[in-house]
């Protein structure tokens, strides 16, 4: 089918993907659904008019339809082995699969877990457990939550009790093998560290070359006091692919978030993160790379809100742009009147690798308050021809001379990703754009 | 054997003439030194040989090695062994040192039909040359010439050129705002390239250099065109007097 579909023909389908499931379902994830499809009939598909999508409208989202996937049918026994080969931390971690819309958890995983830790499908929690999904992506807030909220039921929580420190990093692989079509996948992960406790969270995003998939992502993250989360996210979907993630945080007194987002796939990419400051002396600092090659969107949106005072937060990007796609870098920072001695910083830096991609850059800033520090700031460049001649003067070709610049510009956000493996990923994937782009350059001369 | 042969070269930049039909022959073995006042066309000489975009080569001929330098990329230049030592030599953040020598010597290897160079043999071969220039290994792990001194960079630029071995080497004022330690370090390494199989052309506005690294020619460039040549008593000459005697002459 290739006119778009309404919301409400989404609706319909997720209604009967969760009618014959409903019986075995938790009560709260009864109503979460009940509530998703109710925002359905109501929401709207984003388009250009709103604030936070004038750069790139969702309309190209709905041109293909995409089939929900069943989340709740059990893993079959490959998905795990296929998850394997993804893996990036080593031996130790703690590995959570979710393949084709399957959950799985090994048993090592789960014998793994020291005492005051778990690991959970998000079907197994019960009424009453709290926080549960949709506090801080309720469905109400758009099209894609309301879609996320009415078709819940894959995904996992992650609990750590007070004072639990996993010493080993926990490695999450979201994977899409292809099937019958373009399908809809729509996990979620809700993390929840209690007070002092702190963890490395591993996120990969992928698809197989070739299969289709829209992953509508959403993860809600609490912070308790004083608890500490490193979070690394790298999205290597395929061409062929849709992909949003929402993730929003919300952070107790005293509670640091050290996060590093590589996004460099799908043919339409967003990344929206909000950051909620909800006691005071807690710290984020988040930090991304993303790339755009020909016929790409790749949108990062970024919030912080400073509500509360005394809190720190460092958000920076970069972005590579290889081909005739288009980027945005769309960030903000609010700092509400009482939030006094906030410390705030934004940064996009931007290198265009192509004549014809398009970059926007907003960088925004709402102060209220009268003590604070804050600054924001944008930049968009080349390459420095001195640069390149450099490296060609040393027998260094241009498409090798732009990789090496490239990932010189890159370095600062890499190196904040401790795993060779995955830095070989995104290493080798960025060269592959690179040469590819200097292959379709040449023939457009030519 | 015959490694440059320059004939008549003019050449302008922005539409301004700067080398108005030079010649010069250099042979393998030999060391030639270019001297010349500031603005004299010394360093667009140097740039216009290693290929760099904005120089019009208005008329004449190089070859290289028999070869029309000119009708060649940048990166085949280098690849048929001309290294030019620049001047200036050009920061790259993020770009760490090992890294771009690496792929620099592969990219040589490559050209010639070699495999590449693993990386315990190129790091073995590598603290081999930084031993036998008095490098400190520290230079290795930081980003190429990336807040580098300017005698820090000057001495990575002889690194590059042990590294590359190239038939041609062109030090353009490699000498200049070095202190006395730092000269010696540079000369050292010039002097230890030395042999039959490779020809340098020094371009410098002193003669200091000089005092430690003999040349067999000395030109002097002035106003886009070589004035006078001779043997390494005419910088002598020039350090003594100056080079008003020899625009006087030219003019």
């Amino acid at each position: 089918m290739n006119t778009e579909i309404s919301p409400l023909e989404y609706a319909r389908s997720l209604q009967a993907l969760g009618a014959h499931e409903r019986q075995r379902l938790p009560d709260w994830m009864q109503t979460l659904r009940a509530q998703g499809q109710k925002a359905l009939t109501q929401a709207q598909i984003p388009d250009r008019k709103l604030e936070s999508w004038r750069y790139a409208g969702a309309q190209r989202l709905f041109r293909s339809y995409f089939e929900p996937a069943a989340p709740l049918t059990a893993a079959d026994e490959h998905a795990a082995t296929a998850a394997a080969e993804w893996y990036t931390a080593g031996e130790g971690v703690l590995r959570i699969a979710l393949v084709d819309g399957h959950l799985h958890l090994s048993p090592e995983t789960l014998a793994r877990l020291p005492e005051g830790a778990s690991v959970r499908p998000l079907t197994a929690l019960t009424e009453g457990a709290s926080p549960l999904p949709g506090e801080l992506v309720p469905p109400g807030r758009d099209l894609f939550a309301a879609m996320s909220a009415a078709g819940i039921g894959l995904g996992f929580l992650l609990e750590l009790a007070d004072d639990v420190q996993l010493s080993n990093p926990v490695e999450v692989v979201y994977l899409w093998r292809g099937g019958e079509g373009p399908r809809l996948l729509q996990p979620r992960c809700l993390l929840v560290l209690g007070r002092n406790a702190s963890a490395t969270l591993l996120e990969q995003h992928l698809g197989l070359e070739g299969a289709a998939c829209f992953s509508n992502v959403v993860s809600e993250i609490w912070l308790g006091e004083g608890a500490h989360l490193t979070h690394l996210q790298y999205q290597g979907q395929n061409a062929a692919s849709q992909h949003l993630c929402v993730e929003a945080l919300r952070l107790a007194t005293g509670s640091r978030y050290e996060g590093t987002r590589f996004a460099l796939g799908g043919a339409w990419a967003r990344n929206e993160i909000e950051i909620d400051f909800a006691g005071e002396g807690a710290a984020v600092d988040l930090a991304g790379l993303f790339t755009v090659g020909k016929g790409q969107l790749n949108d990062i949106q970024t919030r912080v809100r400073h509500a509360v005072p005394g809190c720190h937060s460092e958000v920076r990007f970069k972005s590579i742009l290889h081909g005739a796609g288009r980027g945005v870098m769309d960030g903000q920072i609010a700092v509400a009147r009482d939030a006094q001695r906030s410390e705030a910083h934004l940064q996009s830096a931007n290198l265009m690798l192509a004549r014809d991609a398009e970059i926007d850059a907003r960088p925004t800033l709402e102060i209220l308050a009268d003590d604070v520090q804050c600054s924001h700031g944008a930049s968009v460049g080349q390459l420095d021809p001195l640069q390149l001649y450099y490296l060609r003067s040393r027998g260094i070709d241009t498409v090798t001379a732009t990789r090496l610049l490239a990932m010189g510009f890159a370095r600062e956000i890499l190196q904040r990703n401790p795993y060779p493996i995955l830095t070989g990923r995104i290493e080798q994937r960025l060269a592959d754009a690179l040469v590819a782009a200097a292959a379709q350059e040449v023939n457009a001369d030519g | 054997m015959n490694l440059l042969q320059i004939q008549d070269l003019h050449v302008a930049v922005e539409g301004k003439p700067i080398l108005e039909g030079i010649d010069l022959s250099l042979c393998s073995g030999e060391v030639h030194a270019i001297m010349g006042p500031n603005g004299s066309g010394k360093s667009t000489l140097a740039q216009v040989l290693a290929g760099r975009e904005g120089y019009a080569v208005t008329r004449g001929t190089v070859r290289f090695m028999g070869k029309d330098l000119l009708a060649m990329s940048i990166e085949e230049r280098a690849h048929a062994g001309l290294f030019l030592a620049m001047q200036y030599p050009v920061e790259l953040p993020g770009v760490n040192n090992v890294e771009f020598l690496r792929t620099a010597l592969n990219a040589h290897r490559a050209a010639r039909g070699e495999p590449p160079l693993d990386a315990v043999s190129f790091l073995r071969r590598l603290r081999g040359l930084l031993e036998q220039l008095k490098l400190d290994e520290r230079l290795l792990k930081r980003d190429v010439n990336s807040g580098f001194s300017g005698g820090e960079k000057k001495r990575n630029e002889i690194l590059q050129m042990a590294l590359l071995q190239p038939r041609l080497a062109i030090l353009d004022e490699t000498d200049s705002g070095l202190d006395i330690d730092a000269l010696r370090i540079v000369a050292d390494g010039v002097n230890a390239m030395r042999s039959p199989e490779r020809g340098m052309l020094l371009i410098t506005h002193y003669q200091r250099l000089l005092e430690y690294v003999r040349p067999d020619r000395v030109h002097v460039l002035a106003g886009g065109r070589i004035v006078r040549s001779g043997g390494p008593e005419l910088a002598l000459e020039l350090e003594e007097k100056g080079y008003g005697w020899l625009l006087e002459g030219a003019a």
